[in-house]
């Protein structure tokens, strides 16, 4: 079947008016091309989209229409008079202004903001040019791509943001909140302090509350002192007061659903550091394992074995988890880094190199693992065939990123994979891979870096199909992935961490180890 | 005489309420994957006629079946999931029937696909817009109103002289144009083969 005559199939097929031969011909050519499967899929999609666009009086349908050449005329006419009369108005406007600043002092600033180490942020004027933090004023915009800020209102109110957020400054006592996640520590005198997102406004009522706008989830506020009136922006448009100890999810038909409230997920002061969860196999005082790190979930998180596995033997920085190949991953409750969020995973790890072929070897993952969805976020060791090296990989399940050093020779090494997604490059996640501190090259062979997908990796958490950050072993999609050997000091930071921090930690291998 | 109402009766009534809220989100979002599920529907079955009929009977399981929908999860992913065995089981009597469907494995495959892709027509309408204004006013008008009323490409032809059949042959190539340009819009083009 030529091209021409496949397209035309399919617009038949679309109308109803194609023969039964024509239909079963078509599905010859389907099931031999996953490229003709998708152009029949978008045929479909279009004949939706223009249905949608054609019912609901397009704007594009509109322009369409015909407008009589004097009605056109006399439009011109009537905006050239408006024009004229907006300039005259305009000029007025701004001769008062030049004259009130030039007689004026600069006002005292409105809000101060204040960095946690590492973290990357944009400040932006009303007029869109980038300014410096010291500058940020009215009408400032944030663009904190990752790590915490603190803001300092002069009203009296202190916010902790985390990344990925983007933020405007609206007024001296109210914040625009367009994604994030943030915790507002209100003082009396800010009372009526205004937190407005596109899905619902907050207004404190002297109070200390937390907002969390995370991608593919329902906005979510959670009360911890006083009282905040809130409002859903979209659909039924519900409103109430929510007091302490109360959090509602916003959902998409604008209703308030309670949920329990979590301050796990809100930092309560600026960390001394990027936001990260840290494994380090060192028996509690009950022998049990601990989470630690500077992220806010840490405080309440449960570290948990299957009985006596993994086992916990000497590593090189005090005790290592021990792995022998079983289905007994060391497990958390902690959801894992979610969405488009940046992220780093580091681990240091020692394999043998004689043990029989094993395809692949979780080293820590989180997120949903079902095959298609490109919802999980996985750092394993990976061997194509018996005869190849055992590499890292950093897998989101359809985009796939494979390095080059053999890592299974009996020695400690120290991986780590940085990802984000690249704003400037549609949904491309931008990843980096290191071995002992060194960048890790690529190999394209084993790697799918731009598969077939409309949305970049979206890691899903907090749903049924989701696991929780897991170590040294996934059940799904494949159950023999269970890690064989040692496995220290795993840390996953809500950042991708620059090349110089990735090569002080390798740095820290202790000698002789 | 007003009767006071019973704390039982408010119990009920509490009840009552919390149940017409599930069911209106759940009926919010039944609404709004109407789009996607209407083309993820339709895409598996080869006749027509027959694509409506499903989707009414798709929309219906879902509703039956919505105690099993776990609110705050994918709906999008549950609703993929029934309507899939909605289309099976109705393969199931086409063929018994000797009604033309593609075959199991065409379905299964398609719909896999289609679920893997996860189309979202909030990010597709905008390209079709950027795309629908670079055609002309015509052929514009032509696409829109073939969507916009029954036998508008019969009317047409009528009133320009032309035949239906010179009407849908455009209207196929206006329709592959957009599918590229739509393609490029949002980069995807070339990435399946």
């Amino acid at each position: 079947m030529t091209r021409r005559q496949f397209e035309e199939s399919v617009q038949r097929t679309l109308e109803g008016t194609a023969s039964r031969e024509e239909v079963q011909d078509l599905e010859g050519e389907l099931m031999r091309s996953v490229s003709r499967r998708r152009e029949f899929r978008e045929a479909h999609l279009l004949h939706e989209m223009l249905h949608l666009e054609a019912t609901k009086g397009s704007a594009v349908l509109e322009s369409a229409r015909v407008i009589p050449i004097n009605r056109i005329l006399m439009m011109q006419q009537r905006r050239a008079v408006r024009l004229a009369l907006c300039a005259a108005a305009a000029l007025v406007v701004l001769s008062g202004l030049l004259m009130h600043v030039m007689r004026t002092q600069s006002p005292p600033r409105a809000i101060a903001i204040t960095a946690a180490p590492h973290s990357s942020f944009r400040i932006t004027a009303a007029d869109g040019s980038h300014i410096p933090v010291d500058e940020v004023a009215i009408g400032s915009g944030v663009e904190l791509e990752q790590g915490t800020l603190k803001l300092e209102f002069r009203s009296g109110v202190t916010g902790i943001i985390q990344a990925p957020a983007r933020l405007v400054v609206e007024d001296r006592n109210r914040l625009r909140m367009d994604s994030g996640r943030g915790r507002f520590h209100v003082l009396p005198e800010a009372r009526g302090f205004t937190v407005k997102t596109p899905e619902v406004h907050v207004v404190d009522l002297g109070t200390d509350f937390g907002i969390a706008m995370r991608p593919d989830k329902d906005p979510e506020v959670h009360v911890f002192e006083g009282r905040v009136n809130l409002s859903a922006q979209r659909g039924l448009h519900q409103s109430l007061t929510l007091g302490a100890g109360k959090a509602v999810r916003v959902t998409i038909p604008g209703r308030l659903r309670d949920i329990p409230v979590d301050d796990s997920l809100f930092y309560e002061s600026l960390p001394a550091d990027l936001p990260y969860v840290q494994i380090d196999f060192e028996p509690g005082q009950n022998g049990s394992l601990r989470a630690a790190g500077s992220h806010p979930a840490v405080k309440d998180m449960k570290v948990s074995r299957s009985g006596e596995s993994p086992g916990v033997v000497p590593g090189p920085f005090g005790m290592a988890g021990e792995f022998d190949g079983s289905a007994t991953p060391l497990t958390t409750d902690w959801p894992g880094v979610e969405g488009r969020a940046p992220r780093t995973i580091c681990a240091w790890i020692r394999t043998e190199g004689d043990l029989p072929f094993r395809q692949y070897q979780t080293v820590a993952a989180w997120g949903d693992p079902t095959i298609g969805l490109a919802g999980k976020c996985e750092l394993l060791l990976f061997q194509a065939r018996k005869s190849t090296s055992v590499v890292p990989r950093l897998s989101f399940d359809q985009y796939i990123f494979s390095g080059t050093t053999n890592v299974a020779d009996g020695q400690w090494h120290h991986l780590a994979a940085t990802c984000f997604i690249d704003p400037g490059n549609g949904e491309t996640p931008v990843v980096r891979m290191y071995v002992d501190g060194r960048e890790e090259p690529l190999d394209p062979s084993i790697s799918n870096t731009r598969p077939r997908r409309i949305r970049g990796p979206v890691t899903r958490t907090r749903v049924d199909s989701a696991m929780p950050l897991v170590i040294g072993y996934t059940d799904r999609p494949d159950v023999e992935r269970g890690f064989r050997g040692e496995i220290d000091e795993v840390k996953v930071f809500e950042a991708a961490v620059p090349a110089g921090r990735i090569r002080e930690m390798a740095a820290e291998k202790p000698e002789g180890r | 005489m007003m009767m006071p109402k019973s704390e039982h009766d408010g119990f009920l009534g509490d009840e009552a309420a919390s149940r017409d809220r599930a069911e209106g989100d759940f009926v919010c979002q039944l609404i709004a994957i109407q789009p996607e599920l209407r083309s993820f529907v339709s895409h598996l079955i080869p006749v027509i006629d027959a694509r409506e009929d499903a989707l009414q009977e798709v929309n219906l399981v879902l509703w039956r079946k919505r105690e099993s929908f776990e609110p705050g999860t994918h709906f999008r992913n549950w609703a993929y999931t029934c309507a899939r065995y909605v289309v099976m089981n109705r393969q199931k009597r086409a063929k018994r029937d000797k009604r033309l469907v593609f075959s199991d494995g065409m379905v299964e495959l398609l719909a896999d696909e289609f679920e893997e892709c996860d189309p979202r027509m909030s990010d597709r309408l905008p390209a079709l817009r950027r795309c629908l204004e670079k055609v002309p006013d015509n052929d514009r008008r032509l696409l829109l109103e073939r969507y916009a009323a029954h036998g508008a490409i019969e009317r047409r032809a009528e009133n320009s002289g032309r035949s239906a059949a010179a009407l849908r042959a455009m209207l196929f190539r206006l329709r592959i144009a957009l599918r590229k340009c739509i393609e490029r819009e949002l980069g995807t083009q070339g990435l399946g083969s």
